[in-house]
């Protein structure tokens, strides 16, 4: 796993970096490898996620919507009639409390994949401090 | 500052300078058929634009340039893409690019130097990777000598029957 961090403490807006990229087999099929690429800016997260290749993939957009504990998810690329990952990004804002970009090349109807990519990766945003402290 | 475990699919760069007194964070992303190019000087990724090539007949490449969040009434930041996709496809690569403004001011200054910076990223990447495409070839050449694999693999041309298209970088990385 690479994990890099550019962070600036002389800037008052705390622009700051931090990159963390990591691969781990699928728990339900070992022919599937899951590439994960996280970037966390001050105010936002943006994440990747591969499965068993680098596309790209479709890419979604979420954020919180104040007062309420709603949030807003939106497909910025691709999507449009295969909606996998667009859950996922809603509920990383929810465990993260912040806007989330996402990038997801799982492939669709495959309910179990997405659930399993989805836990990998909160598992790691909750080790890197990422994740909203529970109540 | 290249940042990728060498296995990790996906080539990353991080470079930090600074535009007009800004302290400007660049992120650059190589998926297979894409470009990601983050910058920011505010903390998030602000505007996102999509780019890419059209597939079309004419000798003249046309590009596709759209915004699909955040700031969509700002030519600088479609013509900061249209300048990148133009120079991605001019390398001979067929990679779309999704970047991502998120910067304090929308000037010609700040903009060209986030053209200028990418671009000098680009071209040093390159030069990296055709390195490792003629050492890669060359393991593979039976004679073993660079004599034999004189052309830029760059332009993609056949050596010794096979296309250098076929040494995808992790191949390259893990013949090494």
């Amino acid at each position: 796993m690479a994990n890099n961090q550019c962070d600036d403490d002389d800037d008052a807006s705390g622009c700051g970096l931090q990159l963390t990229c990591f691969s781990q087999p699928s728990d339900h099929d070992d022919n599937v490898t899951l590439h994960f690429h996280i970037l966390r800016l001050h105010k936002q997260i943006y994440a990747w996620i591969g499965c068993n290749s680098a596309k790209f993939g479709h890419l979604y957009a979420a954020a919180p919507i104040p007062p309420s504990n709603t949030v807003g998810v939106t497909s910025l690329i691709g999507g449009s009639s295969d909606n996998t990952g667009s859950a996922i990004a809603r509920r990383l804002v929810l465990k993260t409390g912040l806007n989330i970009v996402l990038a997801c090349n799982i492939p669709k109807n495959t309910p179990i994949l997405e659930a399993n990519a989805e836990k990998m990766l909160v598992q790691k945003l909750i080790s890197l401090g990422y994740t909203k402290p529970k109540i | 500052m290249e940042v990728s475990d060498p296995v990790f699919p996906i080539r990353n760069t991080m470079l930090s300078l600074n535009i007009k007194e800004h302290k400007t964070d660049i992120v650059i992303s190589s998926y297979e058929d894409h470009f990601l190019v983050i910058a920011t000087q505010i903390g998030s990724m602000g505007t996102i634009l999509h780019a890419r090539k059209e597939e079309g007949v004419s000798v003249d490449p046309t590009f596709s340039v759209s915004v699909v969040f955040g700031k969509r009434d700002e030519p600088m930041l479609v013509a900061c893409a249209r300048q990148l996709i133009e120079h991605i496809s001019n390398s001979g690569l067929s990679k779309a690019l999704v970047l991502s403004l998120g910067l304090r001011d929308h000037s010609t200054e700040t903009l060209k130097g986030i053209v200028t910076a990418v671009i000098e990223k680009f071209a040093e990447d390159g030069k990296v990777l055709r390195s490792l495409i003629r050492k890669a070839i060359l393991l593979e050449c039976a004679v073993g000598s660079e004599e034999c694999c004189r052309a830029d693999p760059g332009d993609f041309k056949n050596f010794h029957g096979r296309d250098a298209r076929e040494f995808h970088p992790i191949t390259v990385m893990n013949t090494m």
